[in-house]
């Protein structure tokens, strides 16, 4: 602990060095930005919009109007505000999607990992559990689950995290195949180092990569599969703002009060066009023929 | 004027550190039919400038900022590049490539890829003819059975095979300039010889210009009348083959032919030391199977049979071409495989029986430095976890008292203290290779493996790392075993050293002695087919016909009769038992079984 | 090579009985009550029980996951709770209109999504370039179902121009039966010669198509082109040009043939994605197909149907993935 400061150091300049290429990409600093903007309107939502009350209550009485100076997106069936709930519900979208995520990266990586590392009847196993996984189409498989744990979206991030760690498993079973005969593996298995600690502080680290790169282009995919479930009634349910949820109860006016649909649609679109944006500048940043590592 | 000529090239690239100049030429000419050479270090700078003549070069990171290039009196850099296609590539300029395998297209056979340039290059041509025309070319570069060859994918031949391929390919352009950008870079040492003497004779026949870029000043002797040392992006010498050699007038050309020059023989070993590890009748096979030949549960045999003892503060050199099992005889040895049979005895105590019950004596003891500097050291970690590594394993030490133990590893191998909370990108690739050297002797091992130490860092830092091994060995006695392919290395550094081929020891003893004279038919080959500086021109070097057979089916009898020009009836039949030839100089050759301390004739 | 496929084939039954398992598992094991959803809410416990015992609720484990796999073998995915029909025999029904969907958005992708990934490449960082990354990574952001509805309402409401849903118009079916050949409305329509049918059909198609295909396309376009700027820059690109190749033989001939596995896997993935976005979009545009089946399925959480469909659904899964991984053999690198 007396050398903390030096130790961080130079991993901290990593980071720096990251964000500086970062920047540098046009399109991934847009990205950046409405990222920063989402979870800005996320977290001080309570202050920023102007019906924070809509939450809750209901003012038929103002029911479907249009977008006016008053309300900018208009109201939805039951008076509530619809700019309000849109940014309410950037809440729920963003942090389902990191707890969904990072479950199944949890679960995901150690397995692919020793599945990589020690081959065999080990990663056999494993990667027949995956592949059973694999085999089912995302969705599916979410909606399944979600129709028998009972809708919630508590049972829809259980059914996503289910649905999702087979990939990270497979993709890190690759990567890890390949650092497995890197030298300094080797080397590590030369000076006696035990293989809990290999897997765990060599391989894994090393693996980490294309990862980073997978799990920021998903936390879009999954904010798009909540979306969806609560579209088919399945997710999130009354009164919690949710995108999927306000485009669903929506379609029973649309097309004639349209802005029900499609205000909550485009705040969809923008947020995972903003995640997918990062993942592919994370790529571009990571990839090693740009890079003098 | 010259046939070809370079004035005033200015080649730079951007990276995101900034740009940097590559090449820069004030003047280089070619005449007709000539050899040219470029000597110059692996990077960037010579194969840039093959590529830049073609205009090949990836213009985006790749700048190339005035020059001119001149082939009969044509300026290439002022045309486009669909005219350099239409006229230049391949039909006046054909390039043979470094690497065969990742310049071969991997979903075509060899013949469609060369029934594809012919027709390119004669219009009007017709299958049949381009099909025949392509195998007659096979035959010139010397390829067995070039019918069948035709149908083959590039994956499926040998690297010697894939070299003379793409020479193949380079003729049918039917160019009379060819550039060749380090043809024998990735084979083995005697096929090597052979494709240059196939180079030089077709050079000879067709009268072709060549412009052969080579890191190594010794091939390029072999094969050159001019050369040119590139450094820095500058040509700072020039001028025939000989003269350059016999009186290199700038540091750097001393340096390089230094390099390649043979030189003192290693510290001797005082007498009766302990035998430090004693290796007997080791095997080590593999089971694999073949998906090609669609066979099964095919034994690979990567080390067969091998005993040998070292004492103390000795180091023993291993030589020997790709796939004659050094690296798995190290491998086993070190038990990170085990053995199929036999015994490996370190200091007494049988190593394979103790490593069953957890021995980390063994492993505290003998460390390995391997060739990579690159991948050998965790990108992720910081140099003070990577040299501590053996230290945490076997000892348990606070946090200061580890650094302090770095800091002093880290200065024993010249690296400065402040490297240890840096990242191994930061340094470079000799820098890196002392920062392995250090962490190999965290634990204080009695013996270290070198894994090819020297063969991929610059020159420069060759010398350093060479100089630094022999000093750590005086300090702490270290026992060495060494792996190289670079005979220059072995010979500075060894005491004994071994010839192996095919998993067997062909040729043991001490280095002086082998390398004097060395008995074995293989070792005799192997010695001759390396270009040497001292005797400069091509029909010096001696070839050896045939390829390696493969560790999966090897012959019968000595796994060497199938290439010897001295095999007889006998040796197809049995092993030959160790005869020995001089004072600790061990051979495995039926031929001298018989003629046991009497000159053999050649 | 047909070893290589019988050893394919094998696994992938292998897997399709792991797929199946977990779907017993999830059918039979989790819910807490089968029987109560089978005969509704308002039972006495002596119905129920009936209902458990007629279910075969009441065996052991293992000779219900028995019973299950006969069932599956010869084809009965159960009985649906509501219609109380064979759930087999209505995923028949519903199929061929979304066979007709994803076929459509499959045929959209390669023979849209690849030329546009390959001059993506060959142009890069030049405006086509910058466009085409634009629109693929768009499209593949698009929530599918806002999509259709965002059509509906531009196309529909405020143009005029195209049908809010449904294959046919009502008016088509009064002086005319719709056909059934092959059960692909459109083909149908060509093959018996019904063309006023089939440009009826086809102005129906026109939105749900487009829909569905935006997510394939921009997927495929966005993997061919990395796909090929990575073989672009491999040395048997350059060795080729040195010899002189003409640049359209080395794009088309020498680059593409090497990216083919690649490509048959990403089209293989994203059709899993597209079938899925099918199931979503269908009950927005009334199209008589499995999307809508499982939407009411859903909604009334009837399992037999939904296990049934998903059971449909990772079958298409695994048969495309075989698929892929047949024309990745194709490569003569890949050791069989």
């Amino acid at each position: 602990m007396e050398h903390f400061l030096e130790n961080w150091r130079p991993k901290w300049n990593s980071f720096k060095e990251s964000m500086y290429l970062l920047a540098k990409n046009k399109l991934s600093l847009l990205a950046f930005a409405i990222i920063i903007l989402l979870v800005a309107g996320a977290v001080f939502a309570p202050v920023l919009v102007p019906y924070p009350e809509d939450m809750y209550s209901t003012h038929i009485e103002n029911k479907l109007q249009p977008p006016s100076s008053d309300h900018i997106m208009g109201t939805d069936e039951l008076g509530r505000d619809v700019f309000s709930r849109v940014v309410y519900a950037t809440r729920v979208s963003i942090s389902t999607a990191i707890v969904a995520v990072g479950v199944a990266l949890i679960i995901g990586i150690p397995l692919g990992a020793i599945a990589g590392a020690f081959g065999g009847w080990i990663d056999n196993i494993i990667m027949r559990i995956t592949d059973v996984f694999l085999s089912f189409p995302p969705l599916l498989l979410a909606i399944a689950l979600v129709a028998l744990l009972g809708s919630g979206l508590s049972n829809a991030i259980i059914a996503i995290v289910v649905s999702w760690w087979p990939w990270y498993t497979r993709l890190v079973r690759g990567q890890a195949i390949s650092i497995k005969e890197r030298k300094f593996v080797q080397a590590a298995e030369t000076i006696g180092t035990s293989k809990a600690k290999i897997i765990f502080r060599h391989i894994i680290p090393n693996c980490i990569s294309p990862v980073i790169v997978q799990a920021s282009m998903d936390i879009g995919g999954v904010i798009m599969t909540v979306a969806s479930l609560s579209f088919l009634s399945l997710g999130a349910q009354q009164p919690t703002p949710e995108w999927g949820l306000m485009i669903s109860t929506g379609r029973a006016f649309f097309p004639d009060k349209w802005w029900c649909c499609i205000f909550p649609g485009i705040a969809i679109f923008l947020t995972v066009l903003s995640f997918n944006l990062l993942g592919d500048a994370i790529r571009e940043i990571l990839d090693p023929k740009t890079r003098k590592r | 004027m010259a046939y070809f000529e370079i004035n005033g090239l200015v080649v730079k690239h951007k990276s995101y550190e900034g740009v940097k100049t590559v090449l820069d030429i004030d003047h280089l000419e070619i005449q007709k039919g000539a050899t040219y050479g470029i000597v110059g270090e692996s990077g960037q700078g010579k194969t840039v400038l093959a590529l830049t003549i073609l205009k090949l070069l990836q213009t985006p990171p790749g700048i190339i900022e005035r020059g001119e290039i001149l082939l009969d009196g044509e300026n290439l850099l002022r045309k486009s590049v669909k005219e350099m296609q239409r006229s230049v590539r391949g039909g006046k300029i054909a390039m043979i490539f470094q690497d065969p395998m990742s310049c071969l297209n991997p979903v075509f056979t060899v013949g469609s890829t060369m029934i594809d340039v012919l027709r390119r290059h004669n219009r009007g041509m017709n299958k049949k003819t381009a099909q025949d025309q392509a195998v007659h070319l096979l035959e010139e570069v010397k390829l067995a059975d070039a019918e069948s060859v035709m149908a083959k994918y590039p994956h499926q031949l040998s690297g010697g095979q894939r070299q003379r391929v793409i020479i193949a390919l380079a003729l049918c352009c039917g160019a009379e300039f060819m550039i060749a950008d380090e043809p024998t870079r990735n084979l083995d040492v005697t096929i090597q010889a052979s494709v240059l003497k196939l180079l030089k004779d077709l050079q000879r026949r067709r009268n072709i210009t060549v412009l052969f870029i080579a890191n190594n000043l010794s091939l390029i002797s072999a094969f050159c009348d001019r050369v040119a040392i590139l450094h820095n992006s500058k040509i700072i010498e020039e001028g025939p083959v000989e003269e350059v050699v016999r009186n290199p007038r700038e540091d750097y050309t001393k340096l390089l032919v230094d390099s390649v020059s043979t030189k003192a023989t290693a510290q001797p070993v005082p007498a009766d030391q302990p035998v430090l590890l004693k290796v007997e009748h080791l095997k080590k096979y593999f089971r694999i199977n073949d998906d090609i030949k669609k066979q099964k549960n095919l034994t690979l045999k990567a080390v067969d049979d091998v005993s040998f003892q070292l004492h103390q503060g000795e180091v023993l050199g291993i030589v020997g071409e790709s796939g004659c099992g050094k690296s798995t005889l190290v491998n086993t040895i070190l038990n990170l495989f085990e053995p199929t049979d036999g015994k490996v005895f370190f200091e007494g105590v049988d190593v394979f029986e103790a490593g069953k019950n957890r021995g980390n004596a063994f492993k505290k003891n003998v460390q390995i430095v391997f060739q990579d500097p690159y991948w050998s050291l965790n990108p992720r970690w910081l140099i003070k976890d990577i040299v501590s590594e053996p230290l945490d394993v076997y000892e348990k030490l606070g946090e200061n008292q580890r650094l302090a133990r770095v800091r002093e590893l880290l200065a024993m191998v010249g690296i400065d203290e402040d490297a240890c909370f840096k990242y191994p990108h930061e340094f470079s690739g000799g820098q890196r290779q002392r920062i392995a050297i250090a962490r190999s002797l965290a634990s204080n091992p009695k013996l270290v493996v070198l894994d090819e130490p020297t063969s991929s860092i610059d020159v420069f830092s060759q010398a350093q790392i060479l100089e630094l091994i022999k000093d750590l060995r005086r300090r702490f006695n270290l026992t060495n075993i060494l792996i190289s392919h670079d005979l220059g290395v072995v010979h500075e550094l060894s005491n004994q050293i071994a010839v192996m081929y095919l998993g067997h020891i062909v040729e043991f003893g001490p280095a002086e002695e082998v390398f004097r004279h060395p008995r074995h038919p293989y070792t005799q080959a192997l010695f001759d087919s390396i270009p040497s500086i001292h005797a400069v021109g091509i029909d010096s070097l001696k070839t050896l016909e045939g390829q390696i057979p493969s560790p999966i089916n090897p012959p019968s009898g000595c796994p060497f009769h199938t290439r010897c020009a001295q095999a007889c009836q006998a040796c197809a039949q049995r092993v030959p038992a160790h005869t020995q030839v001089g004072e600790g100089h061990v051979v495995s050759c039926l031929l001298l079984e018989d003629h046991t301390g009497m000159e053999e004739t050649t | 090579m047909t070893k290589y496929i019988f050893k394919r084939l094998l696994s992938s039954v292998l897997v399709l009985l792991g797929v199946v398992t977990i779907t017993f598992f999830i059918s039979h094991v989790i819910p807490s009550n089968p029987a109560s959803k089978w005969v509704g809410t308002r039972a006495t416990q002596e119905q129920l029980d009936a209902a458990a015992e007629e279910l075969g609720l009441n065996d052991p484990l293992p000779v219900q996951y028995a019973h299950y796999l006969g069932d599956l073998l010869r084809g009965d995915l159960g009985i649906n709770y509501s219609t109380k029909q064979p759930v087999a025999k209505e995923l028949a029904k519903y199929v061929p209109a979304t066979v007709e969907l994803v076929l459509l958005a499959f045929v959209l992708a390669i023979v849209i999504g690849i030329p546009l990934g390959i001059y993506s490449a060959k142009k890069k960082d030049r405006l086509l370039d910058h466009t085409v990354r634009f629109f693929s990574i768009g499209a593949v952001s698009l929530p599918t179902f806002w999509v259709a509805l965002f059509l509906q309402l531009i196309f529909y409401k405020t143009l005029s121009l195209l049908p809010i849903g449904g294959q046919l118009s009502a008016t088509a079916t009064i002086f005319d039966t719709q056909p059934h050949v092959t059960g692909l409305l459109l083909l149908d329509c060509l093959l018996t010669g019904k063309f006023d049918m089939f440009l009826d059909a086809l102005q129906h198609i026109i939105l749900p198509c487009i829909t569905v295909s935006l997510y394939p396309i921009g997927l495929v376009a966005r993997m061919t082109r990395s796909a090929l700027l990575e073989i672009l820059g491999e040395d048997y690109i350059t060795a080729g040009r040195s010899y002189g190749v003409s640049e359209f033989k080395v794009l088309w001939s020498y680059a593409l043939k090497n990216s083919l596995g690649a490509t048959a896997t990403d089209v293989a993935l994203s059709m899993g994605y597209t079938l899925t976005n099918t199931f979503l979009v269908e009950s927005i545009f009334s199209w008589p197909g499995i999307g809508s089946y499982i939407s009411s399925a859903v909604t009334t959480l009837n399992f037999p149907a939904i296990m049934g469909v998903t059971i449909f659904g990772a079958c298409c899964y695994i048969i495309l993935n075989l698929i892929a991984d047949v024309i990745i053999a194709l490569d003569p690198r890949v050791r069989l």
